[in-house]
């Protein structure tokens, strides 16, 4: 009895475990990986123009109001100064 | 406009050509081990390839760190054995036992000792899906010819002697069961 059960067993446990893959499934698993690493690189190149354009608009901001604030301390300082002379 | 795009297909190709080899190697070498890893735990054909695809798209996700890993077939196996308890989840296990023992009986002519064969599959799937989550996996794994029991426990993070324990332990419970 505890032969046929694991005969049982065994022949489950072979058809479970014993599955051939369906014709072509390598080449259709080479195919997704390929189309999905082209998606990844398309996405990445597509995100890396508009960090840069953010990162431009930034730095461009901020050295612009860096000199504005300069020009703006150094014409008053020069009106102090010729007021001071004046006096 | 014209060499920006000639140059990025470049770039693209020089990755691809860095990353294909390795993962067509993966792919060539492991993808009917995994499609047999998770047939086991989905009984289906079309989800068992869907589990494999979805094995190596985690592989190309996780490319950079390929080279720490040591013993990437246990680690694949892994993934896959996941992959396909995930799925198991979303289905009854009594609708796969239904189909698998059908399918199998399709393969067989439809005598009477085919029909009561198939009874019997039916109650040894059965008894599958009652056996504790480690013993069963334990069992499956161990009737894939290609996986040493060293590789098993590496699947399992447990030691060798623990897998045969649970597959001994498995057995048992099996024959009980059917023998109810």
């Amino acid at each position: 009895m505890q032969n046929k059960h694991d005969k049982a067993i065994d022949k489950t446990l072979a058809a479970l475990t014993g599955a051939t893959p369906p014709e072509g499934m390598e080449a259709r698993i080479q195919q997704r990986l390929h189309y999905h690493a082209a998606a990844e690189n398309a996405s990445a190149r597509r995100a890396l123009p508009s960090l840069r354009g953010w990162w431009y608009g930034a730095l461009t901001g901020a050295a612009a109001a860096t000199l504005l604030c300069c020009v703006v301390l150094f014409a008053f300082h020069v009106r102090l100064d010729g007021a001071e002379a004046q006096a | 406009m014209e060499v920006i795009g000639e140059q990025s297909l470049t770039v693209f190709s020089a990755e691809w050509a860095l990353a294909e080899p390795d993962l067509a190697v993966l792919v060539r070498d492991y993808s009917g081990l995994l499609y047999r890893v998770a047939f086991s735990v989905v009984r289906n054909a079309a989800e068992a390839e869907d589990i494999v695809q979805d094995v190596f798209l985690r592989v190309l996700e996780h490319q950079p760190k390929l080279g720490s890993i040591v013993e990437i077939r246990p680690w694949l196996v892994r993934i896959a054995w996941n992959l396909a308890i995930d799925r198991t989840r979303k289905v009854r296990p009594s609708q796969l036992d239904d189909l698998f023992a059908a399918e199998l009986l399709s393969r067989e002519a439809a005598t009477d000792q085919a029909l009561a064969g198939s009874e019997q599959t039916r109650r040894v799937l059965r008894a599958m899906e009652r056996l504790p989550p480690r013993e069963r996996q334990a069992l499956l794994l161990s009737a894939m010819e290609e996986l040493s029991n060293a590789e098993i426990a590496a699947v399992m993070n447990r030691s060798e002697s623990s897998v045969r324990s649970l597959i001994f332990r498995a057995r048992t419970r099996l024959r009980e069961r059917i023998g109810d």
